[in-house]
C-alpha cells in the first residue's frame, strides 16, 4: 500500500506483519536505558504503538489515548515505539503524568524498522518509523494491524483495543 | 547494566539549573578510546577517528527544519560544530543555551556558521529550540543510523549517543580544531574553538 505524509507519497520499506504471523523478535531501549526484548513479554497481550516522534502532535494524541483506553486492562502492556531518545520520552510521560503505557527506543536497533515494515527511507521523516499499530496474544501472535496510509492521521484506537481478550 | 542506570540517574537527576564547567582537556575520537561519566563509570568511543587535517566525511543529516544537509557541502564558510549527547539532559542544556548566547551577544562572528549536532530526532530538537528560544545555530540530526557518530568516531558504544565536542572545519571542510572532552559532565571550550576559526577568516 502506498504511504502519504501530508498528501505526498513517501517511501517505506521492509516487511509489515501480518494477522496470524508471528511477530518477528527485537530488542529496543527501554526509559531507563535497558534493554527491552519482545521475548520478555511473551505471555502477555501487547500492543505496539509505532510512531515517527513522540514530538508531534498526533504521536502524543496516540499516546495518551493508548494510556487511556488501556489503562487497568489485565495482562496488557502497551509499547510506545519509536526513533525518540528515552530522555525525550521520558520528559514527556512526566510531564503529561503518563504511567500506562511503556516506552521503547529503537535508536540502538537499525534493523527493527525494516523487520516491521515501516522504515521510511526517504524525506523530511527518513529514519524515522511511520505510523502502525500491531496487536499481539499472549503467544506473540499477530491479531491485528494497521499501517496507517497518511503518516498525519491517528490509527484506530478502538479496533485495536477492541481485539484484547 | 548499573553503569546505564547511573549515566540515568547523573543525566536526568541534576538540576537543569546546575552550572557545568567548562574544560580545556582533550581526547581522541574513535574506536580505542573512552570516555568517562561522573570520572568512575567508563564507556567506549566507536567508530572512525577524526584528526585534525582531515577533510569532514561527507554524512547526510536532517535538520531540526526537516531539511536535508550534507557535511561535506562547501559553503565557502567556517564551520563550527558543537556536538550534544542530547538536549534533554541538563549539561547538554547549557551547552546548547551557551551556544546561542555566546552566537547572538559576539558580532565578529561573521563568515563562521555554527551547527549543533544530536541523536535526538528532529522534532525533539525543534520542541527543544522552541522551548529555550534559541537561534543563530542550525540544529542537526543524527537518529538516523548514527551515521555522524560512527564517522567521526564520537559515539558512545554503549549508549548510542555522541562524546560531548567541537569540530570547526576551515572553508574547504578540511578539520583545523578538535575537542573532544573526556569527561562527559563537562563542555567544550567554544571560545578556544571560535579563536582558531576567527583565525582563518
Amino acid at each position: 500500500m502506498s504511504i502519504t505524509f501530508q498528501g505526498t507519497p513517501v517511501s517505506v520499506s521492509g516487511t509489515f506483519p501480518q494477522v496470524g504471523q508471528i511477530a518477528p523478535g527485537f530488542t529496543l531501549c527501554a526509559a531507563d536505558l535497558s534493554e527491552l526484548s519482545l521475548d520478555s513479554l511473551k505471555g502477555q497481550q501487547v500492543v505496539l504503538n509505532i510512531f515517527p516522534s513522540i514530538d508531534t502532535p498526533v504521536c502524543a494524541i496516540g499516546v495518551r489515548a493508548f494510556n487511556e483506553k488501556a489503562a487497568g486492562m489485565d495482562n496488557v502492556t502497551v509499547l510506545c515505539i519509536s526513533a525518540d531518545l528515552p530522555f525525550a520520552t521520558s520528559r514527556f510521560c512526566g510531564a503529561e503524568g503518563i504511567e500506562g503505557v511503556t516506552t521503547a527506543s529503537f535508536f540502538r536497533s537499525p534493523t527493527f524498522t525494516e523487520d516491521y515494515g515501516v522504515n521510511l527511507n526517504e524525506g523530511a521523516l527518513a529514519g524515522l518509523a511511520t505510523r502502525a499499530v500491531i496487536v499481539l496474544n499472549e503467544e506473540g501472535k499477530v491479531v491485528h494491524c494497521e499501517l496507517v496510509s497518511e503518516i498525519t492521521d491517528e490509527v484506530n484506537y478502538d479496533a485495536a483495543i477492541a481485539v484484547l481478550g | 547494566m548499573q553503569k546505564i542506570a547511573i549515566l540515568l540517574s547523573v543525566l536526568l537527576s541534576t538540576s537543569v539549573f546546575a552550572q557545568f564547567e567548562t574544560t580545556k582537556e582533550n581526547a581522541s575520537f574513535g574506536t580505542g578510546q573512552i570516555v568517562t561519566l561522573e570520572q568512575s563509570n567508563k564507556f567506549d568511543l566507536t567508530g572512525h577517528a577524526l584528526k585534525v587535517g582531515d577533510f569532514m566525511p561527507s554524512v547526510v543529516l536532517m535538520t531540526s527544519g526537516l531539511k536535508s544537509y550534507d557535511t561535506s557541502e562547501e559553503s565557502n564558510k567556517i564551520k563550527i560544530y558543537s556536538v550534544l549527547t542530547s538536549v534533554d539532559t541538563p549539561v547538554c542544556v547549557q551547552q546548547a543555551v551557551d551556544l546561542s548566547n555566546y552566537v547572538n551577544s559576539n558580532d565578529n562572528l561573521k563568515g563562521i556558521e555554527f551547527y549543533a549536532l544530536s541523536a535526538d530526532t528532529p522534532f525533539a530538537q525543534q520542541r527543544f529550540l522552541k522551548e529555550h528560544n534559541l537561534d543563530g545555530v542550525t540544529y542537526l540530526s543524527d537518529s538516523l543510523d548514527h551515521t555522524f557518530g560512527l564517522k567521526t568516531g564520537s559515539l558512545i558504544k554503549q549508549l548510542g549517543l555522541l562524546a560531548r565536542s567541537i569540530i570547526v572545519t576551515d572553508k574547504n571542510n578540511q578539520i583545523i580544531y578538535l575537542q573532544r572532552v573526556p569527561e562527559l559532565t563537562t563542555i567544550p571550550d567554544l571560545d578556544a574553538a571560535v579563536k582558531v576559526a576567527q583565525s582563518r577568516l
